[in-house]
């Protein structure tokens, strides 16, 4: 169930709160929990024994991690290793297995090896299902991988309530697209949270906006992209290159962090404070900064079970850039079995060392005088753009040919443009105006300063959610299927 | 002591405030939740509780409720079939669905994106834009020079092995008529027409450049778009007049003056595809006309299924169709396989004219009736790629005794499909 979808919001959610306001606090977690399966068996039932067979393993194998993490640390050790590799597993197989697979079959002795197209299941169904990826599996995999490295650690006390531990990992709002929750972030709230009147209805702005930015601008950046793109097929312009590039990186970011806006909200709503998951990333001045700002739970969770743990910066820089070489790639291919996210992750590793080993210190060094300081803001903001939309394009094409047409196309192997491009490009200048503007915090600022500080202030950004939602409400009916990006995640 | 009773009024005070404050805070909130909860709940229980849409609405093919076929509810359910219906069937019966689709279109106009579900509006006429070309990754204006070319060098190869004069009359595309007056380059259709023109030489009769800029003193309506719908994607009775007077002329023979006919309105509530598809219910419709002409109501009009005969209808037009789902179904009852138009008294004296067509014939076949005995057949109903059903010209011309062949086909549908390389001569 997309969240952008009328039956989620005027169906499910409207059945979800009705049955969580109306049911005894011991219930509540319950109500969470089943939901959250219906909301995740919706699309694909046969994925739900998957998701519920990685949660109890984790949550029985926390028993016996927690009682020896103590005295016996080598029996925790393996009892974490087993808890990380059951979980790993089903990750492993639906998201790597064909992209070995492919690749390993090219050698002359494997060549017998065949990709999984479909399975079937006896006695479940007659017809065989394709073999795609489960929804959110690296999502929750890597929720229910926190659990149990935060308990081995001693972070995080051991949950015994299954119905409390199973609404932890299968909780709707965050479920399919993050941000990635840290158990021991929510480990109180799932046990005595207090939901409120101010919460809610600041969950509930907060779910507007979202919506908003997902339906008004994500959606529309993303038949942009795909129209320009889709104009390449036929006739390389550096004009269709570059839109496609430049509507790829608003989609990108609309798209998700309208998801995590939506997540925040809804789980604020319920009586959850989920951590921020995005800042503003393109007002970045370098790629280091950037990464700060964008998709923040994955990176603290790279940085926390995977960076500090290798020895992060303490051992010397030739280990710090292994250490970072290994997160990156690690990164890339979290994104998706393909080698355009490894060339991606790779791509930022490079410019990442390159700032760390020189660039940084001169792209944060700010000039003495005014005019200088200017010029340096908007050329540093200017090469972030740059790499970012560039890293971006890699991002967008798994088919590398299609990836390099473009790339080419935007530095002139083909004519500047055409009548036909022009016309759609020049129309949509508008739009990406509101983009551009619209991706810095400048008009969230203006309209605080305008409304923020009083009580009709706070009435008119109601009123101007509500709006909002009504808007999205004429796309919504008029629009057909159209999932999150990071669900392909 | 003065100090201290001070310090506690200032407390006081303070506290007074923020309580005032929170209180505050509670009626924003309050209002928050009031419109969050009574938008998702009041449309939540209106559309359970409204019926669902009529279906012989407007918007013909919303989704019903879902329901699985017999004996395939657990695959219905666990391949997520179920879910996709569901999810169309909120789209399709959500209350007020066509207020919130005109709200859209209206949104996407005001925000100077003009092209809403690949129709452009512009200067009030609508023309869809984007296509979904073989060749190309679809929903772009594009079509692949190459598919058109096999398309054309396939024809052309067959009607080169006929002994009887054969024609291909290609109705532009709306956009390509329209284009000029729409502000939208043209040329992407001009291209199209050209690499067509080019490679099928005289078999082709080029209707483009009369359709865009059509003889002004024989223009019986008023305004800038005489020749092609501004809601639709047909052309009008009168640019199906001006096709009519290019394909007579092309075979040699002469077409009626435009004094012999005349273009009575039948209808003034024209809603057609560029409009039902953009979802621009703000537009006005548009009126249909047809061309009338003296002994046009004695012609003797058959329909049939699969080259066979089913019914004999009474005149060339269907006036209970101008009130049902598609107003164009005016003209000669629709799409049907195979139909023929005959002038009893004039049977012998007259040329059989074999059409080989899409919808665009529908309004022009009766003009074209006026000099010629017509037997019609759908270029769509009876190829199938997939199956290898395919027309067979020769079989045609002897089984109907045409002594003439003209195909139709208008240039959406050479870019879309490969329905042309189907028709084949022995």
């Amino acid at each position: 169930m997309v969240f952008s979808s009328l039956i989620f919001i005027f169906a499910f959610l409207a059945v979800t709160i009705a049955l969580y306001f109306a049911v005894p606090r011991r219930f509540k977690n319950l109500v969470l929990f089943v939901m959250s399966l219906v909301f995740y068996g919706w699309a694909a039932p046969v994925f739900l024994p998957i998701m519920l067979v990685s949660a109890t393993t984790a949550f029985f194998l926390g028993f016996p991690i927690a009682k020896y993490r103590a005295d016996k640390p080598k029996k925790a050790r393996a009892f974490l290793a087993l808890s990380l590799a059951l979980n790993l597993v089903w990750l492993l197989f639906f998201k790597y297995c064909n992209f070995f697979i492919d690749n390993l079959n090219n050698l002359p002795f494997l060549s017998w090896l065949k990709p999984i197209e479909s399975y079937t299941l006896p006695f479940i169904s007659s017809k065989p299902f394709d073999f795609v990826l489960p929804l959110g599996i690296s999502f929750y995999t890597f929720q229910i991988m926190s659990y149990s490295i935060d308990l081995y650690r001693g972070q995080t006390e051991v949950q015994r309530n299954y119905i409390s531990f199973g609404a932890y990992v299968t909780l709707f709002p965050q479920l399919v697209a993050g941000p990635i929750v840290r158990y021991r972030d929510v480990d109180d709230m799932l046990a005595n949270r207090r939901e409120t009147l101010a919460d809610f209805a600041a969950g509930a702005r907060r779910f507007m906006a979202g919506l908003c930015k997902k339906v008004l601008l994500a959606d529309v950046a993303d038949s942009l992209t795909v129209y320009f793109s889709s104009t390449l097929a036929v006739e390389k312009t550096a004009l269709a290159g570059w839109m496609t590039v430049i509507c790829f990186t608003f989609r990108i970011y609309f798209d998700f962090s309208a998801y995590s806006d939506m997540a925040i909200g809804l789980g604020r709503m319920f009586g959850f404070r989920f951590l921020e998951n995005f800042d503003y990333p393109y007002i970045s001045k370098s790629i280091t900064e950037f990464w700060r700002r964008w998709h923040i739970s994955l990176s603290s969770w790279f940085r926390e079970y995977v960076y500090i743990p290798l020895g992060g910066n303490r051992k010397g820089k030739a280990k710090q850039y292994r250490n970072l070489a290994i997160v990156w790639l690690l990164t890339g291919f979290w994104h998706g079995a393909s080698w355009n996210f490894i060339i991606w992750g790779a791509y930022f590793l490079v410019l990442l060392v390159i700032e760390k080993a020189f660039l940084l210190k001169w792209l944060e060094k700010e000039p003495e005088k005014k005019g200088l300081r200017t010029l340096k803001k908007i050329l540093t903001h200017l090469y972030s753009l740059f790499f970012i939309a560039i890293g971006w394009l890699i991002f967008y094409y798994t088919d590398m040919s299609e990836g390099l047409r473009c790339l080419t196309a935007m530095f002139g192997a083909g004519r500047f443009t055409n009548p036909t491009v022009s016309y759609n490009a020049l129309l949509a200048l508008p739009t990406l105006i509101v983009f551009a503007v619209g991706s810095t915090p400048y008009p969230k600022r203006l309209w605080q300063r305008a409304a923020g500080g009083n009580e009709v202030g706070r009435t008119a950004t109601a009123l101007l959610c509500a709006l909002g939602v009504v808007l999205c409400m004429a796309y919504m009916v008029a629009s057909s299927y159209s999932p999150f990006l990071y669900w392909n995640f | 002591m003065n100090k201290r009773k001070l310090l506690r009024e200032a407390e006081a005070e303070k506290a007074a405030k923020e309580e005032k404050k929170r209180s505050r805070t509670k009626f924003s909130d309050i209002v928050t939740a009031v419109l969050f909860l009574g938008i998702i709940f009041g449309f939540g229980i209106a559309f359970a509780v409204l019926p669902d849409a009529d279906e012989n609405s407007f918007e013909t093919g919303l989704q019903r409720f879902p329901e699985a076929a017999e004996g395939e509810g657990a695959d219905y359910v666990l391949h997520g079939e179920m879910a996709k219906d569901f999810d169309e069937y909120f789209c399709d019966q959500f209350p007020l669905r066509k207020e919130f689709v005109t709200l859209k279109a209206l949104i996407e106009t005001a925000s100077g994106r003009r092209i809403n579900n690949g129709v452009l509006y512009s200067n009030g006429m609508l023309a869809q834009v984007r296509f979904d070309a073989v060749g190309t990754p679809g929903n772009t204006e594009f079509y692949s020079e190459e598919h058109v070319s096999e398309m054309t060098s396939s024809l052309k190869a067959e009607l080169d092995k006929l002994d009887i004069p054969a024609r291909v009359l290609c109705p532009p595309r709306a956009i390509d008529v329209l284009g000029p007056m729409m502000d939208y380059p043209t040329d992407i259709g001009d291209a199209l027409n050209a690499q067509i023109k080019a490679e099928l030489g005289d078999y082709y009769v080029d209707v483009l450049p009369l359709l865009r800029d059509p003889l002004e003193d024989r223009n019986p309506l008023e305004g800038a778009a005489v020749t092609y719908y501004t809601v639709d994607h047909h052309w009008t009775a009168t640019g199906a007049f001006y096709a009519y007077r290019e394909a007579v002329a092309s075979f040699g023979d002469t077409p009626h003056e435009f004094e012999r006919f005349d273009f009575p309105t039948v209808f003034s509530k024209f809603s057609g595809t560029s409009l039902r598809n953009g979802n621009y219910f703000f537009v006005h419709p548009e009126t249909i006309q047809y061309c009338h002409y003296d002994g046009g109501e004695d012609m003797e009009v058959k329909l049939g299924k699969n080259l066979n005969f089913l019914t004999e209808k009474e005149g060339m037009y269907d006036y209970e169709a101008l009130y049902g789902p598609d107003p164009y179904n005016f003209y000669l009852y629709g799409k049907t396989d195979y139909v023929t138009i005959t002038a009893p008294e004039e049977e012998g004296e007259r040329e059989t004219l074999l059409l080989l067509k899409d919808s665009f014939s529908h309004c022009m076949a009766p003009i074209l009736a006026s000099n010629y005995n017509i037997v019609m057949v759908d270029i769509d109903l009876l190829t199938n790629e997939e199956l290898g059903r395919t027309i067979n010209l020769s079989s045609l011309i002897e089984q109907t005794g045409a002594d003439k062949v003209l195909i139709e086909y208008n240039l959406q549908n050479v870019m879309e499909n490969r329905n042309l390389s189907l028709i084949k001569a022995d």
